[in-house]
């Protein structure tokens, strides 16, 4: 350890011994203000960043807690009206393909308790399908 | 010394400014976090309405074919009731 000790100190004596850790001081400051700078550049990126950020969620949420609200009121109705055609299946099998179309499971007979509610599972939008020709036939 | 003081300068403003990234990211990251779940929440509205939209029109279609569920769509609105009055023949 020692040796190795002695190896590296410089030959030319205390003077230049002093220049080496001079030098080195810059070289350790160069860097720090070097990595300081670069991490202020990062900083003041995240700051945008995280202020865009806010600025895009306080745009989003006035909105968003309306329609959220109002579908949580729209839901009962749209879930009443599903179960009700669940229950229209039943009757009338001709509907069935609909209901199979989106998914609906026909409401379980009276007494049954396993079978899973009547449900929906939500399709992307899609464009109405075109009306069927209304003009009689003669 | 003096250089020792610069040195030390020098590494507080980088604690600092270190410990402010990692703030901002923070904030950064649960805001888009929040931000993407109402995304997520709207465009999950969004589908579940045009679901139903589309079950609704199908439903007008076949209460061309069956108007047996005319009196189901009058219950949501999607039927005016007069309309299916006026269809009954018969009425004088």
């Amino acid at each position: 350890m020692s040796d190795f000790e002695t190896r590296n100190v410089p030959t030319g004596g205390s003077e230049d011994l002093k220049q080496h850790c001079a030098s080195l001081q810059r070289q350790v400051t160069t860097l720090l203000l070097a990595v300081f700078v670069l991490s202020g550049t990062v900083t003041v990126f995240l700051w945008r960043q995280a202020r865009y950020a806010r600025a895009d969620l306080e745009v989003l949420k006035p909105p968003a807690a309306q329609i959220i609200q109002s579908f949580k009121q729209e839901k009962v109705i749209m879930d009443d009206f599903v179960a009700k055609l669940a229950e229209f299946g039943k009757t009338h099998p001709d509907f069935a393909p609909i209901l199979n179309k989106y998914k609906i499971q026909p409401a379980a007979p009276q007494g049954s308790t396993s079978a899973p509610p009547a449900t929906v599972i939500p399709k992307p939008v899609a464009a109405p399908a075109p009306a069927p020709s209304t003009t009689p036939k003669k | 010394m003096k250089s020792n003081l610069a040195n030390m300068v020098l590494t507080v403003l980088l604690a600092i400014s270190l410990l402010l990234s990692v703030v901002f990211c923070l904030q950064f990251m649960f805001r888009v976090r929040e931000y993407r779940t109402i995304s997520g929440q709207i465009n999950g509205i969004n589908t579940y309405r045009g679901g139903i939209q589309a079950l609704a029109n199908e439903c007008l279609q076949y209460s061309e074919k069956n108007p047996a569920i005319n009196p189901l769509l009058e219950t949501v609105g999607l039927k005016p009731k007069s309309a299916v009055a006026g269809s009954k023949p018969g009425n004088k």
